[in-house]
């Protein structure tokens, strides 16, 4: 059973486009990739006043979650 | 307006991105990710970045505290919480019992020397994080051999023993052994680092006598991994 954790990001974060945001795992002393390390399911949540760009279609294999009455 | 949640659920080995498109605009609330550790080649760090369009990682997001190669982490990202870390001083992050053999364990000589018991026959502790502790209790009991004897029954981690008690006997008596000890935290001259720890219980008897150790019902051993 994985273990909870909880961790601090900037706050007001507000990206366009161009820019990524990058789930990873990285060594403690060097900060290179760790391999091996599987990521999940990942969830981004956002204000929902600000996605805005191509019909909310996300890139890839990411999806917005429909809303109610979808 | 009301948040929304950007979803991918697929497995992937990391990183895992998500880049914004043409005439995309976010603004970011939370992220949160799970973390298989199962094959990680070293302990790691659970880290979110941001990256420029040339690929420049504009900074990282990462908690106080590592997770050990082989567990695995659910991480949440959020602004406003002042301390990175797993969890407060005085936590448990897990418990572990350590499982009876079939049956007892029997020996005879050298005296003196430490034998492995075969117990717990989980024998394998995974510990999570390099700064925490671990407290270790553990009892056994014994029915020693003809002559008034000395036993001992200790924990041996990784080969190296930790933590050795003993106890004076009678002939044909039973016997009894406790053992704690909280280990890792400041001051300590031994490192424990997260990773995997072969346990080991061993038994003696000094005169070399044979004796059974009760280790199918009458031993228990329990170490708790704690933050300070």
């Amino acid at each position: 059973m994985a273990h909870k954790i909880d961790i601090s990001m900037p706050q007001d974060l507000l990206l366009q486009s161009g820019y990524s945001l990058r789930v990873t795992a990285v060594d403690v002393t060097n900060g290179a990739l760790v391999s091996g390390v599987k990521v999940g399911t990942v969830v981004i949540t956002a204000d929902g006043g600000s996605v805005s760009g191509q019909g909310n279609l996300e890139y890839g294999q990411w999806f917005l979650v429909p809303g109610p009455g979808a | 307006m009301a948040d929304v949640a950007i979803v991918n659920p697929a497995t992937a080995t990391a990183p895992k991105d998500y880049r914004l498109q043409l005439n995309q605009l976010l603004a970011i609330k939370a992220v949160k990710a799970s973390f298989d550790g199962t094959g990680a080649a070293a302990s790691y760090l659970p880290c979110l970045q941001l990256l420029a369009p040339d690929g420049t990682v504009m900074w990282d997001a990462v908690p106080a505290l590592t997770t050990a190669a082989g567990a695995s982490v659910d991480a949440t990202w959020f602004p406003h919480i002042g301390l990175s870390s797993i969890v407060v001083g005085g936590a448990t992050i897990q418990s572990y019992w350590g499982n009876a053999t079939a049956a007892d364990f029997t020996w005879t000589g050298p005296g003196g020397t430490n034998v492995s018991s075969g117990f717990p026959v989980n024998n394998t502790f995974t510990k999570l994080i390099d700064s925490s502790g671990l407290l270790i209790i553990f009892e056994g009991d014994f029915t020693a051999g003809a002559a008034s004897d000395n036993l001992t029954l200790g924990l041996w981690l990784n080969g190296a023993n930790r933590i050795n008690v003993a106890t004076g006997t009678v002939g044909n008596a039973f016997a009894s052994v406790q053992g704690a000890s909280l280990r890792g935290i400041t001051g300590d001259p031994v490192s424990f680092p997260a990773g995997a720890y072969t346990l080991d219980m061993r038994v003696s008897s000094f005169l070399g006598q044979t004796t059974t150790f009760r280790c199918s019902t009458s031993a228990t051993l329990t170490i708790q991994e704690l933050t300070f």
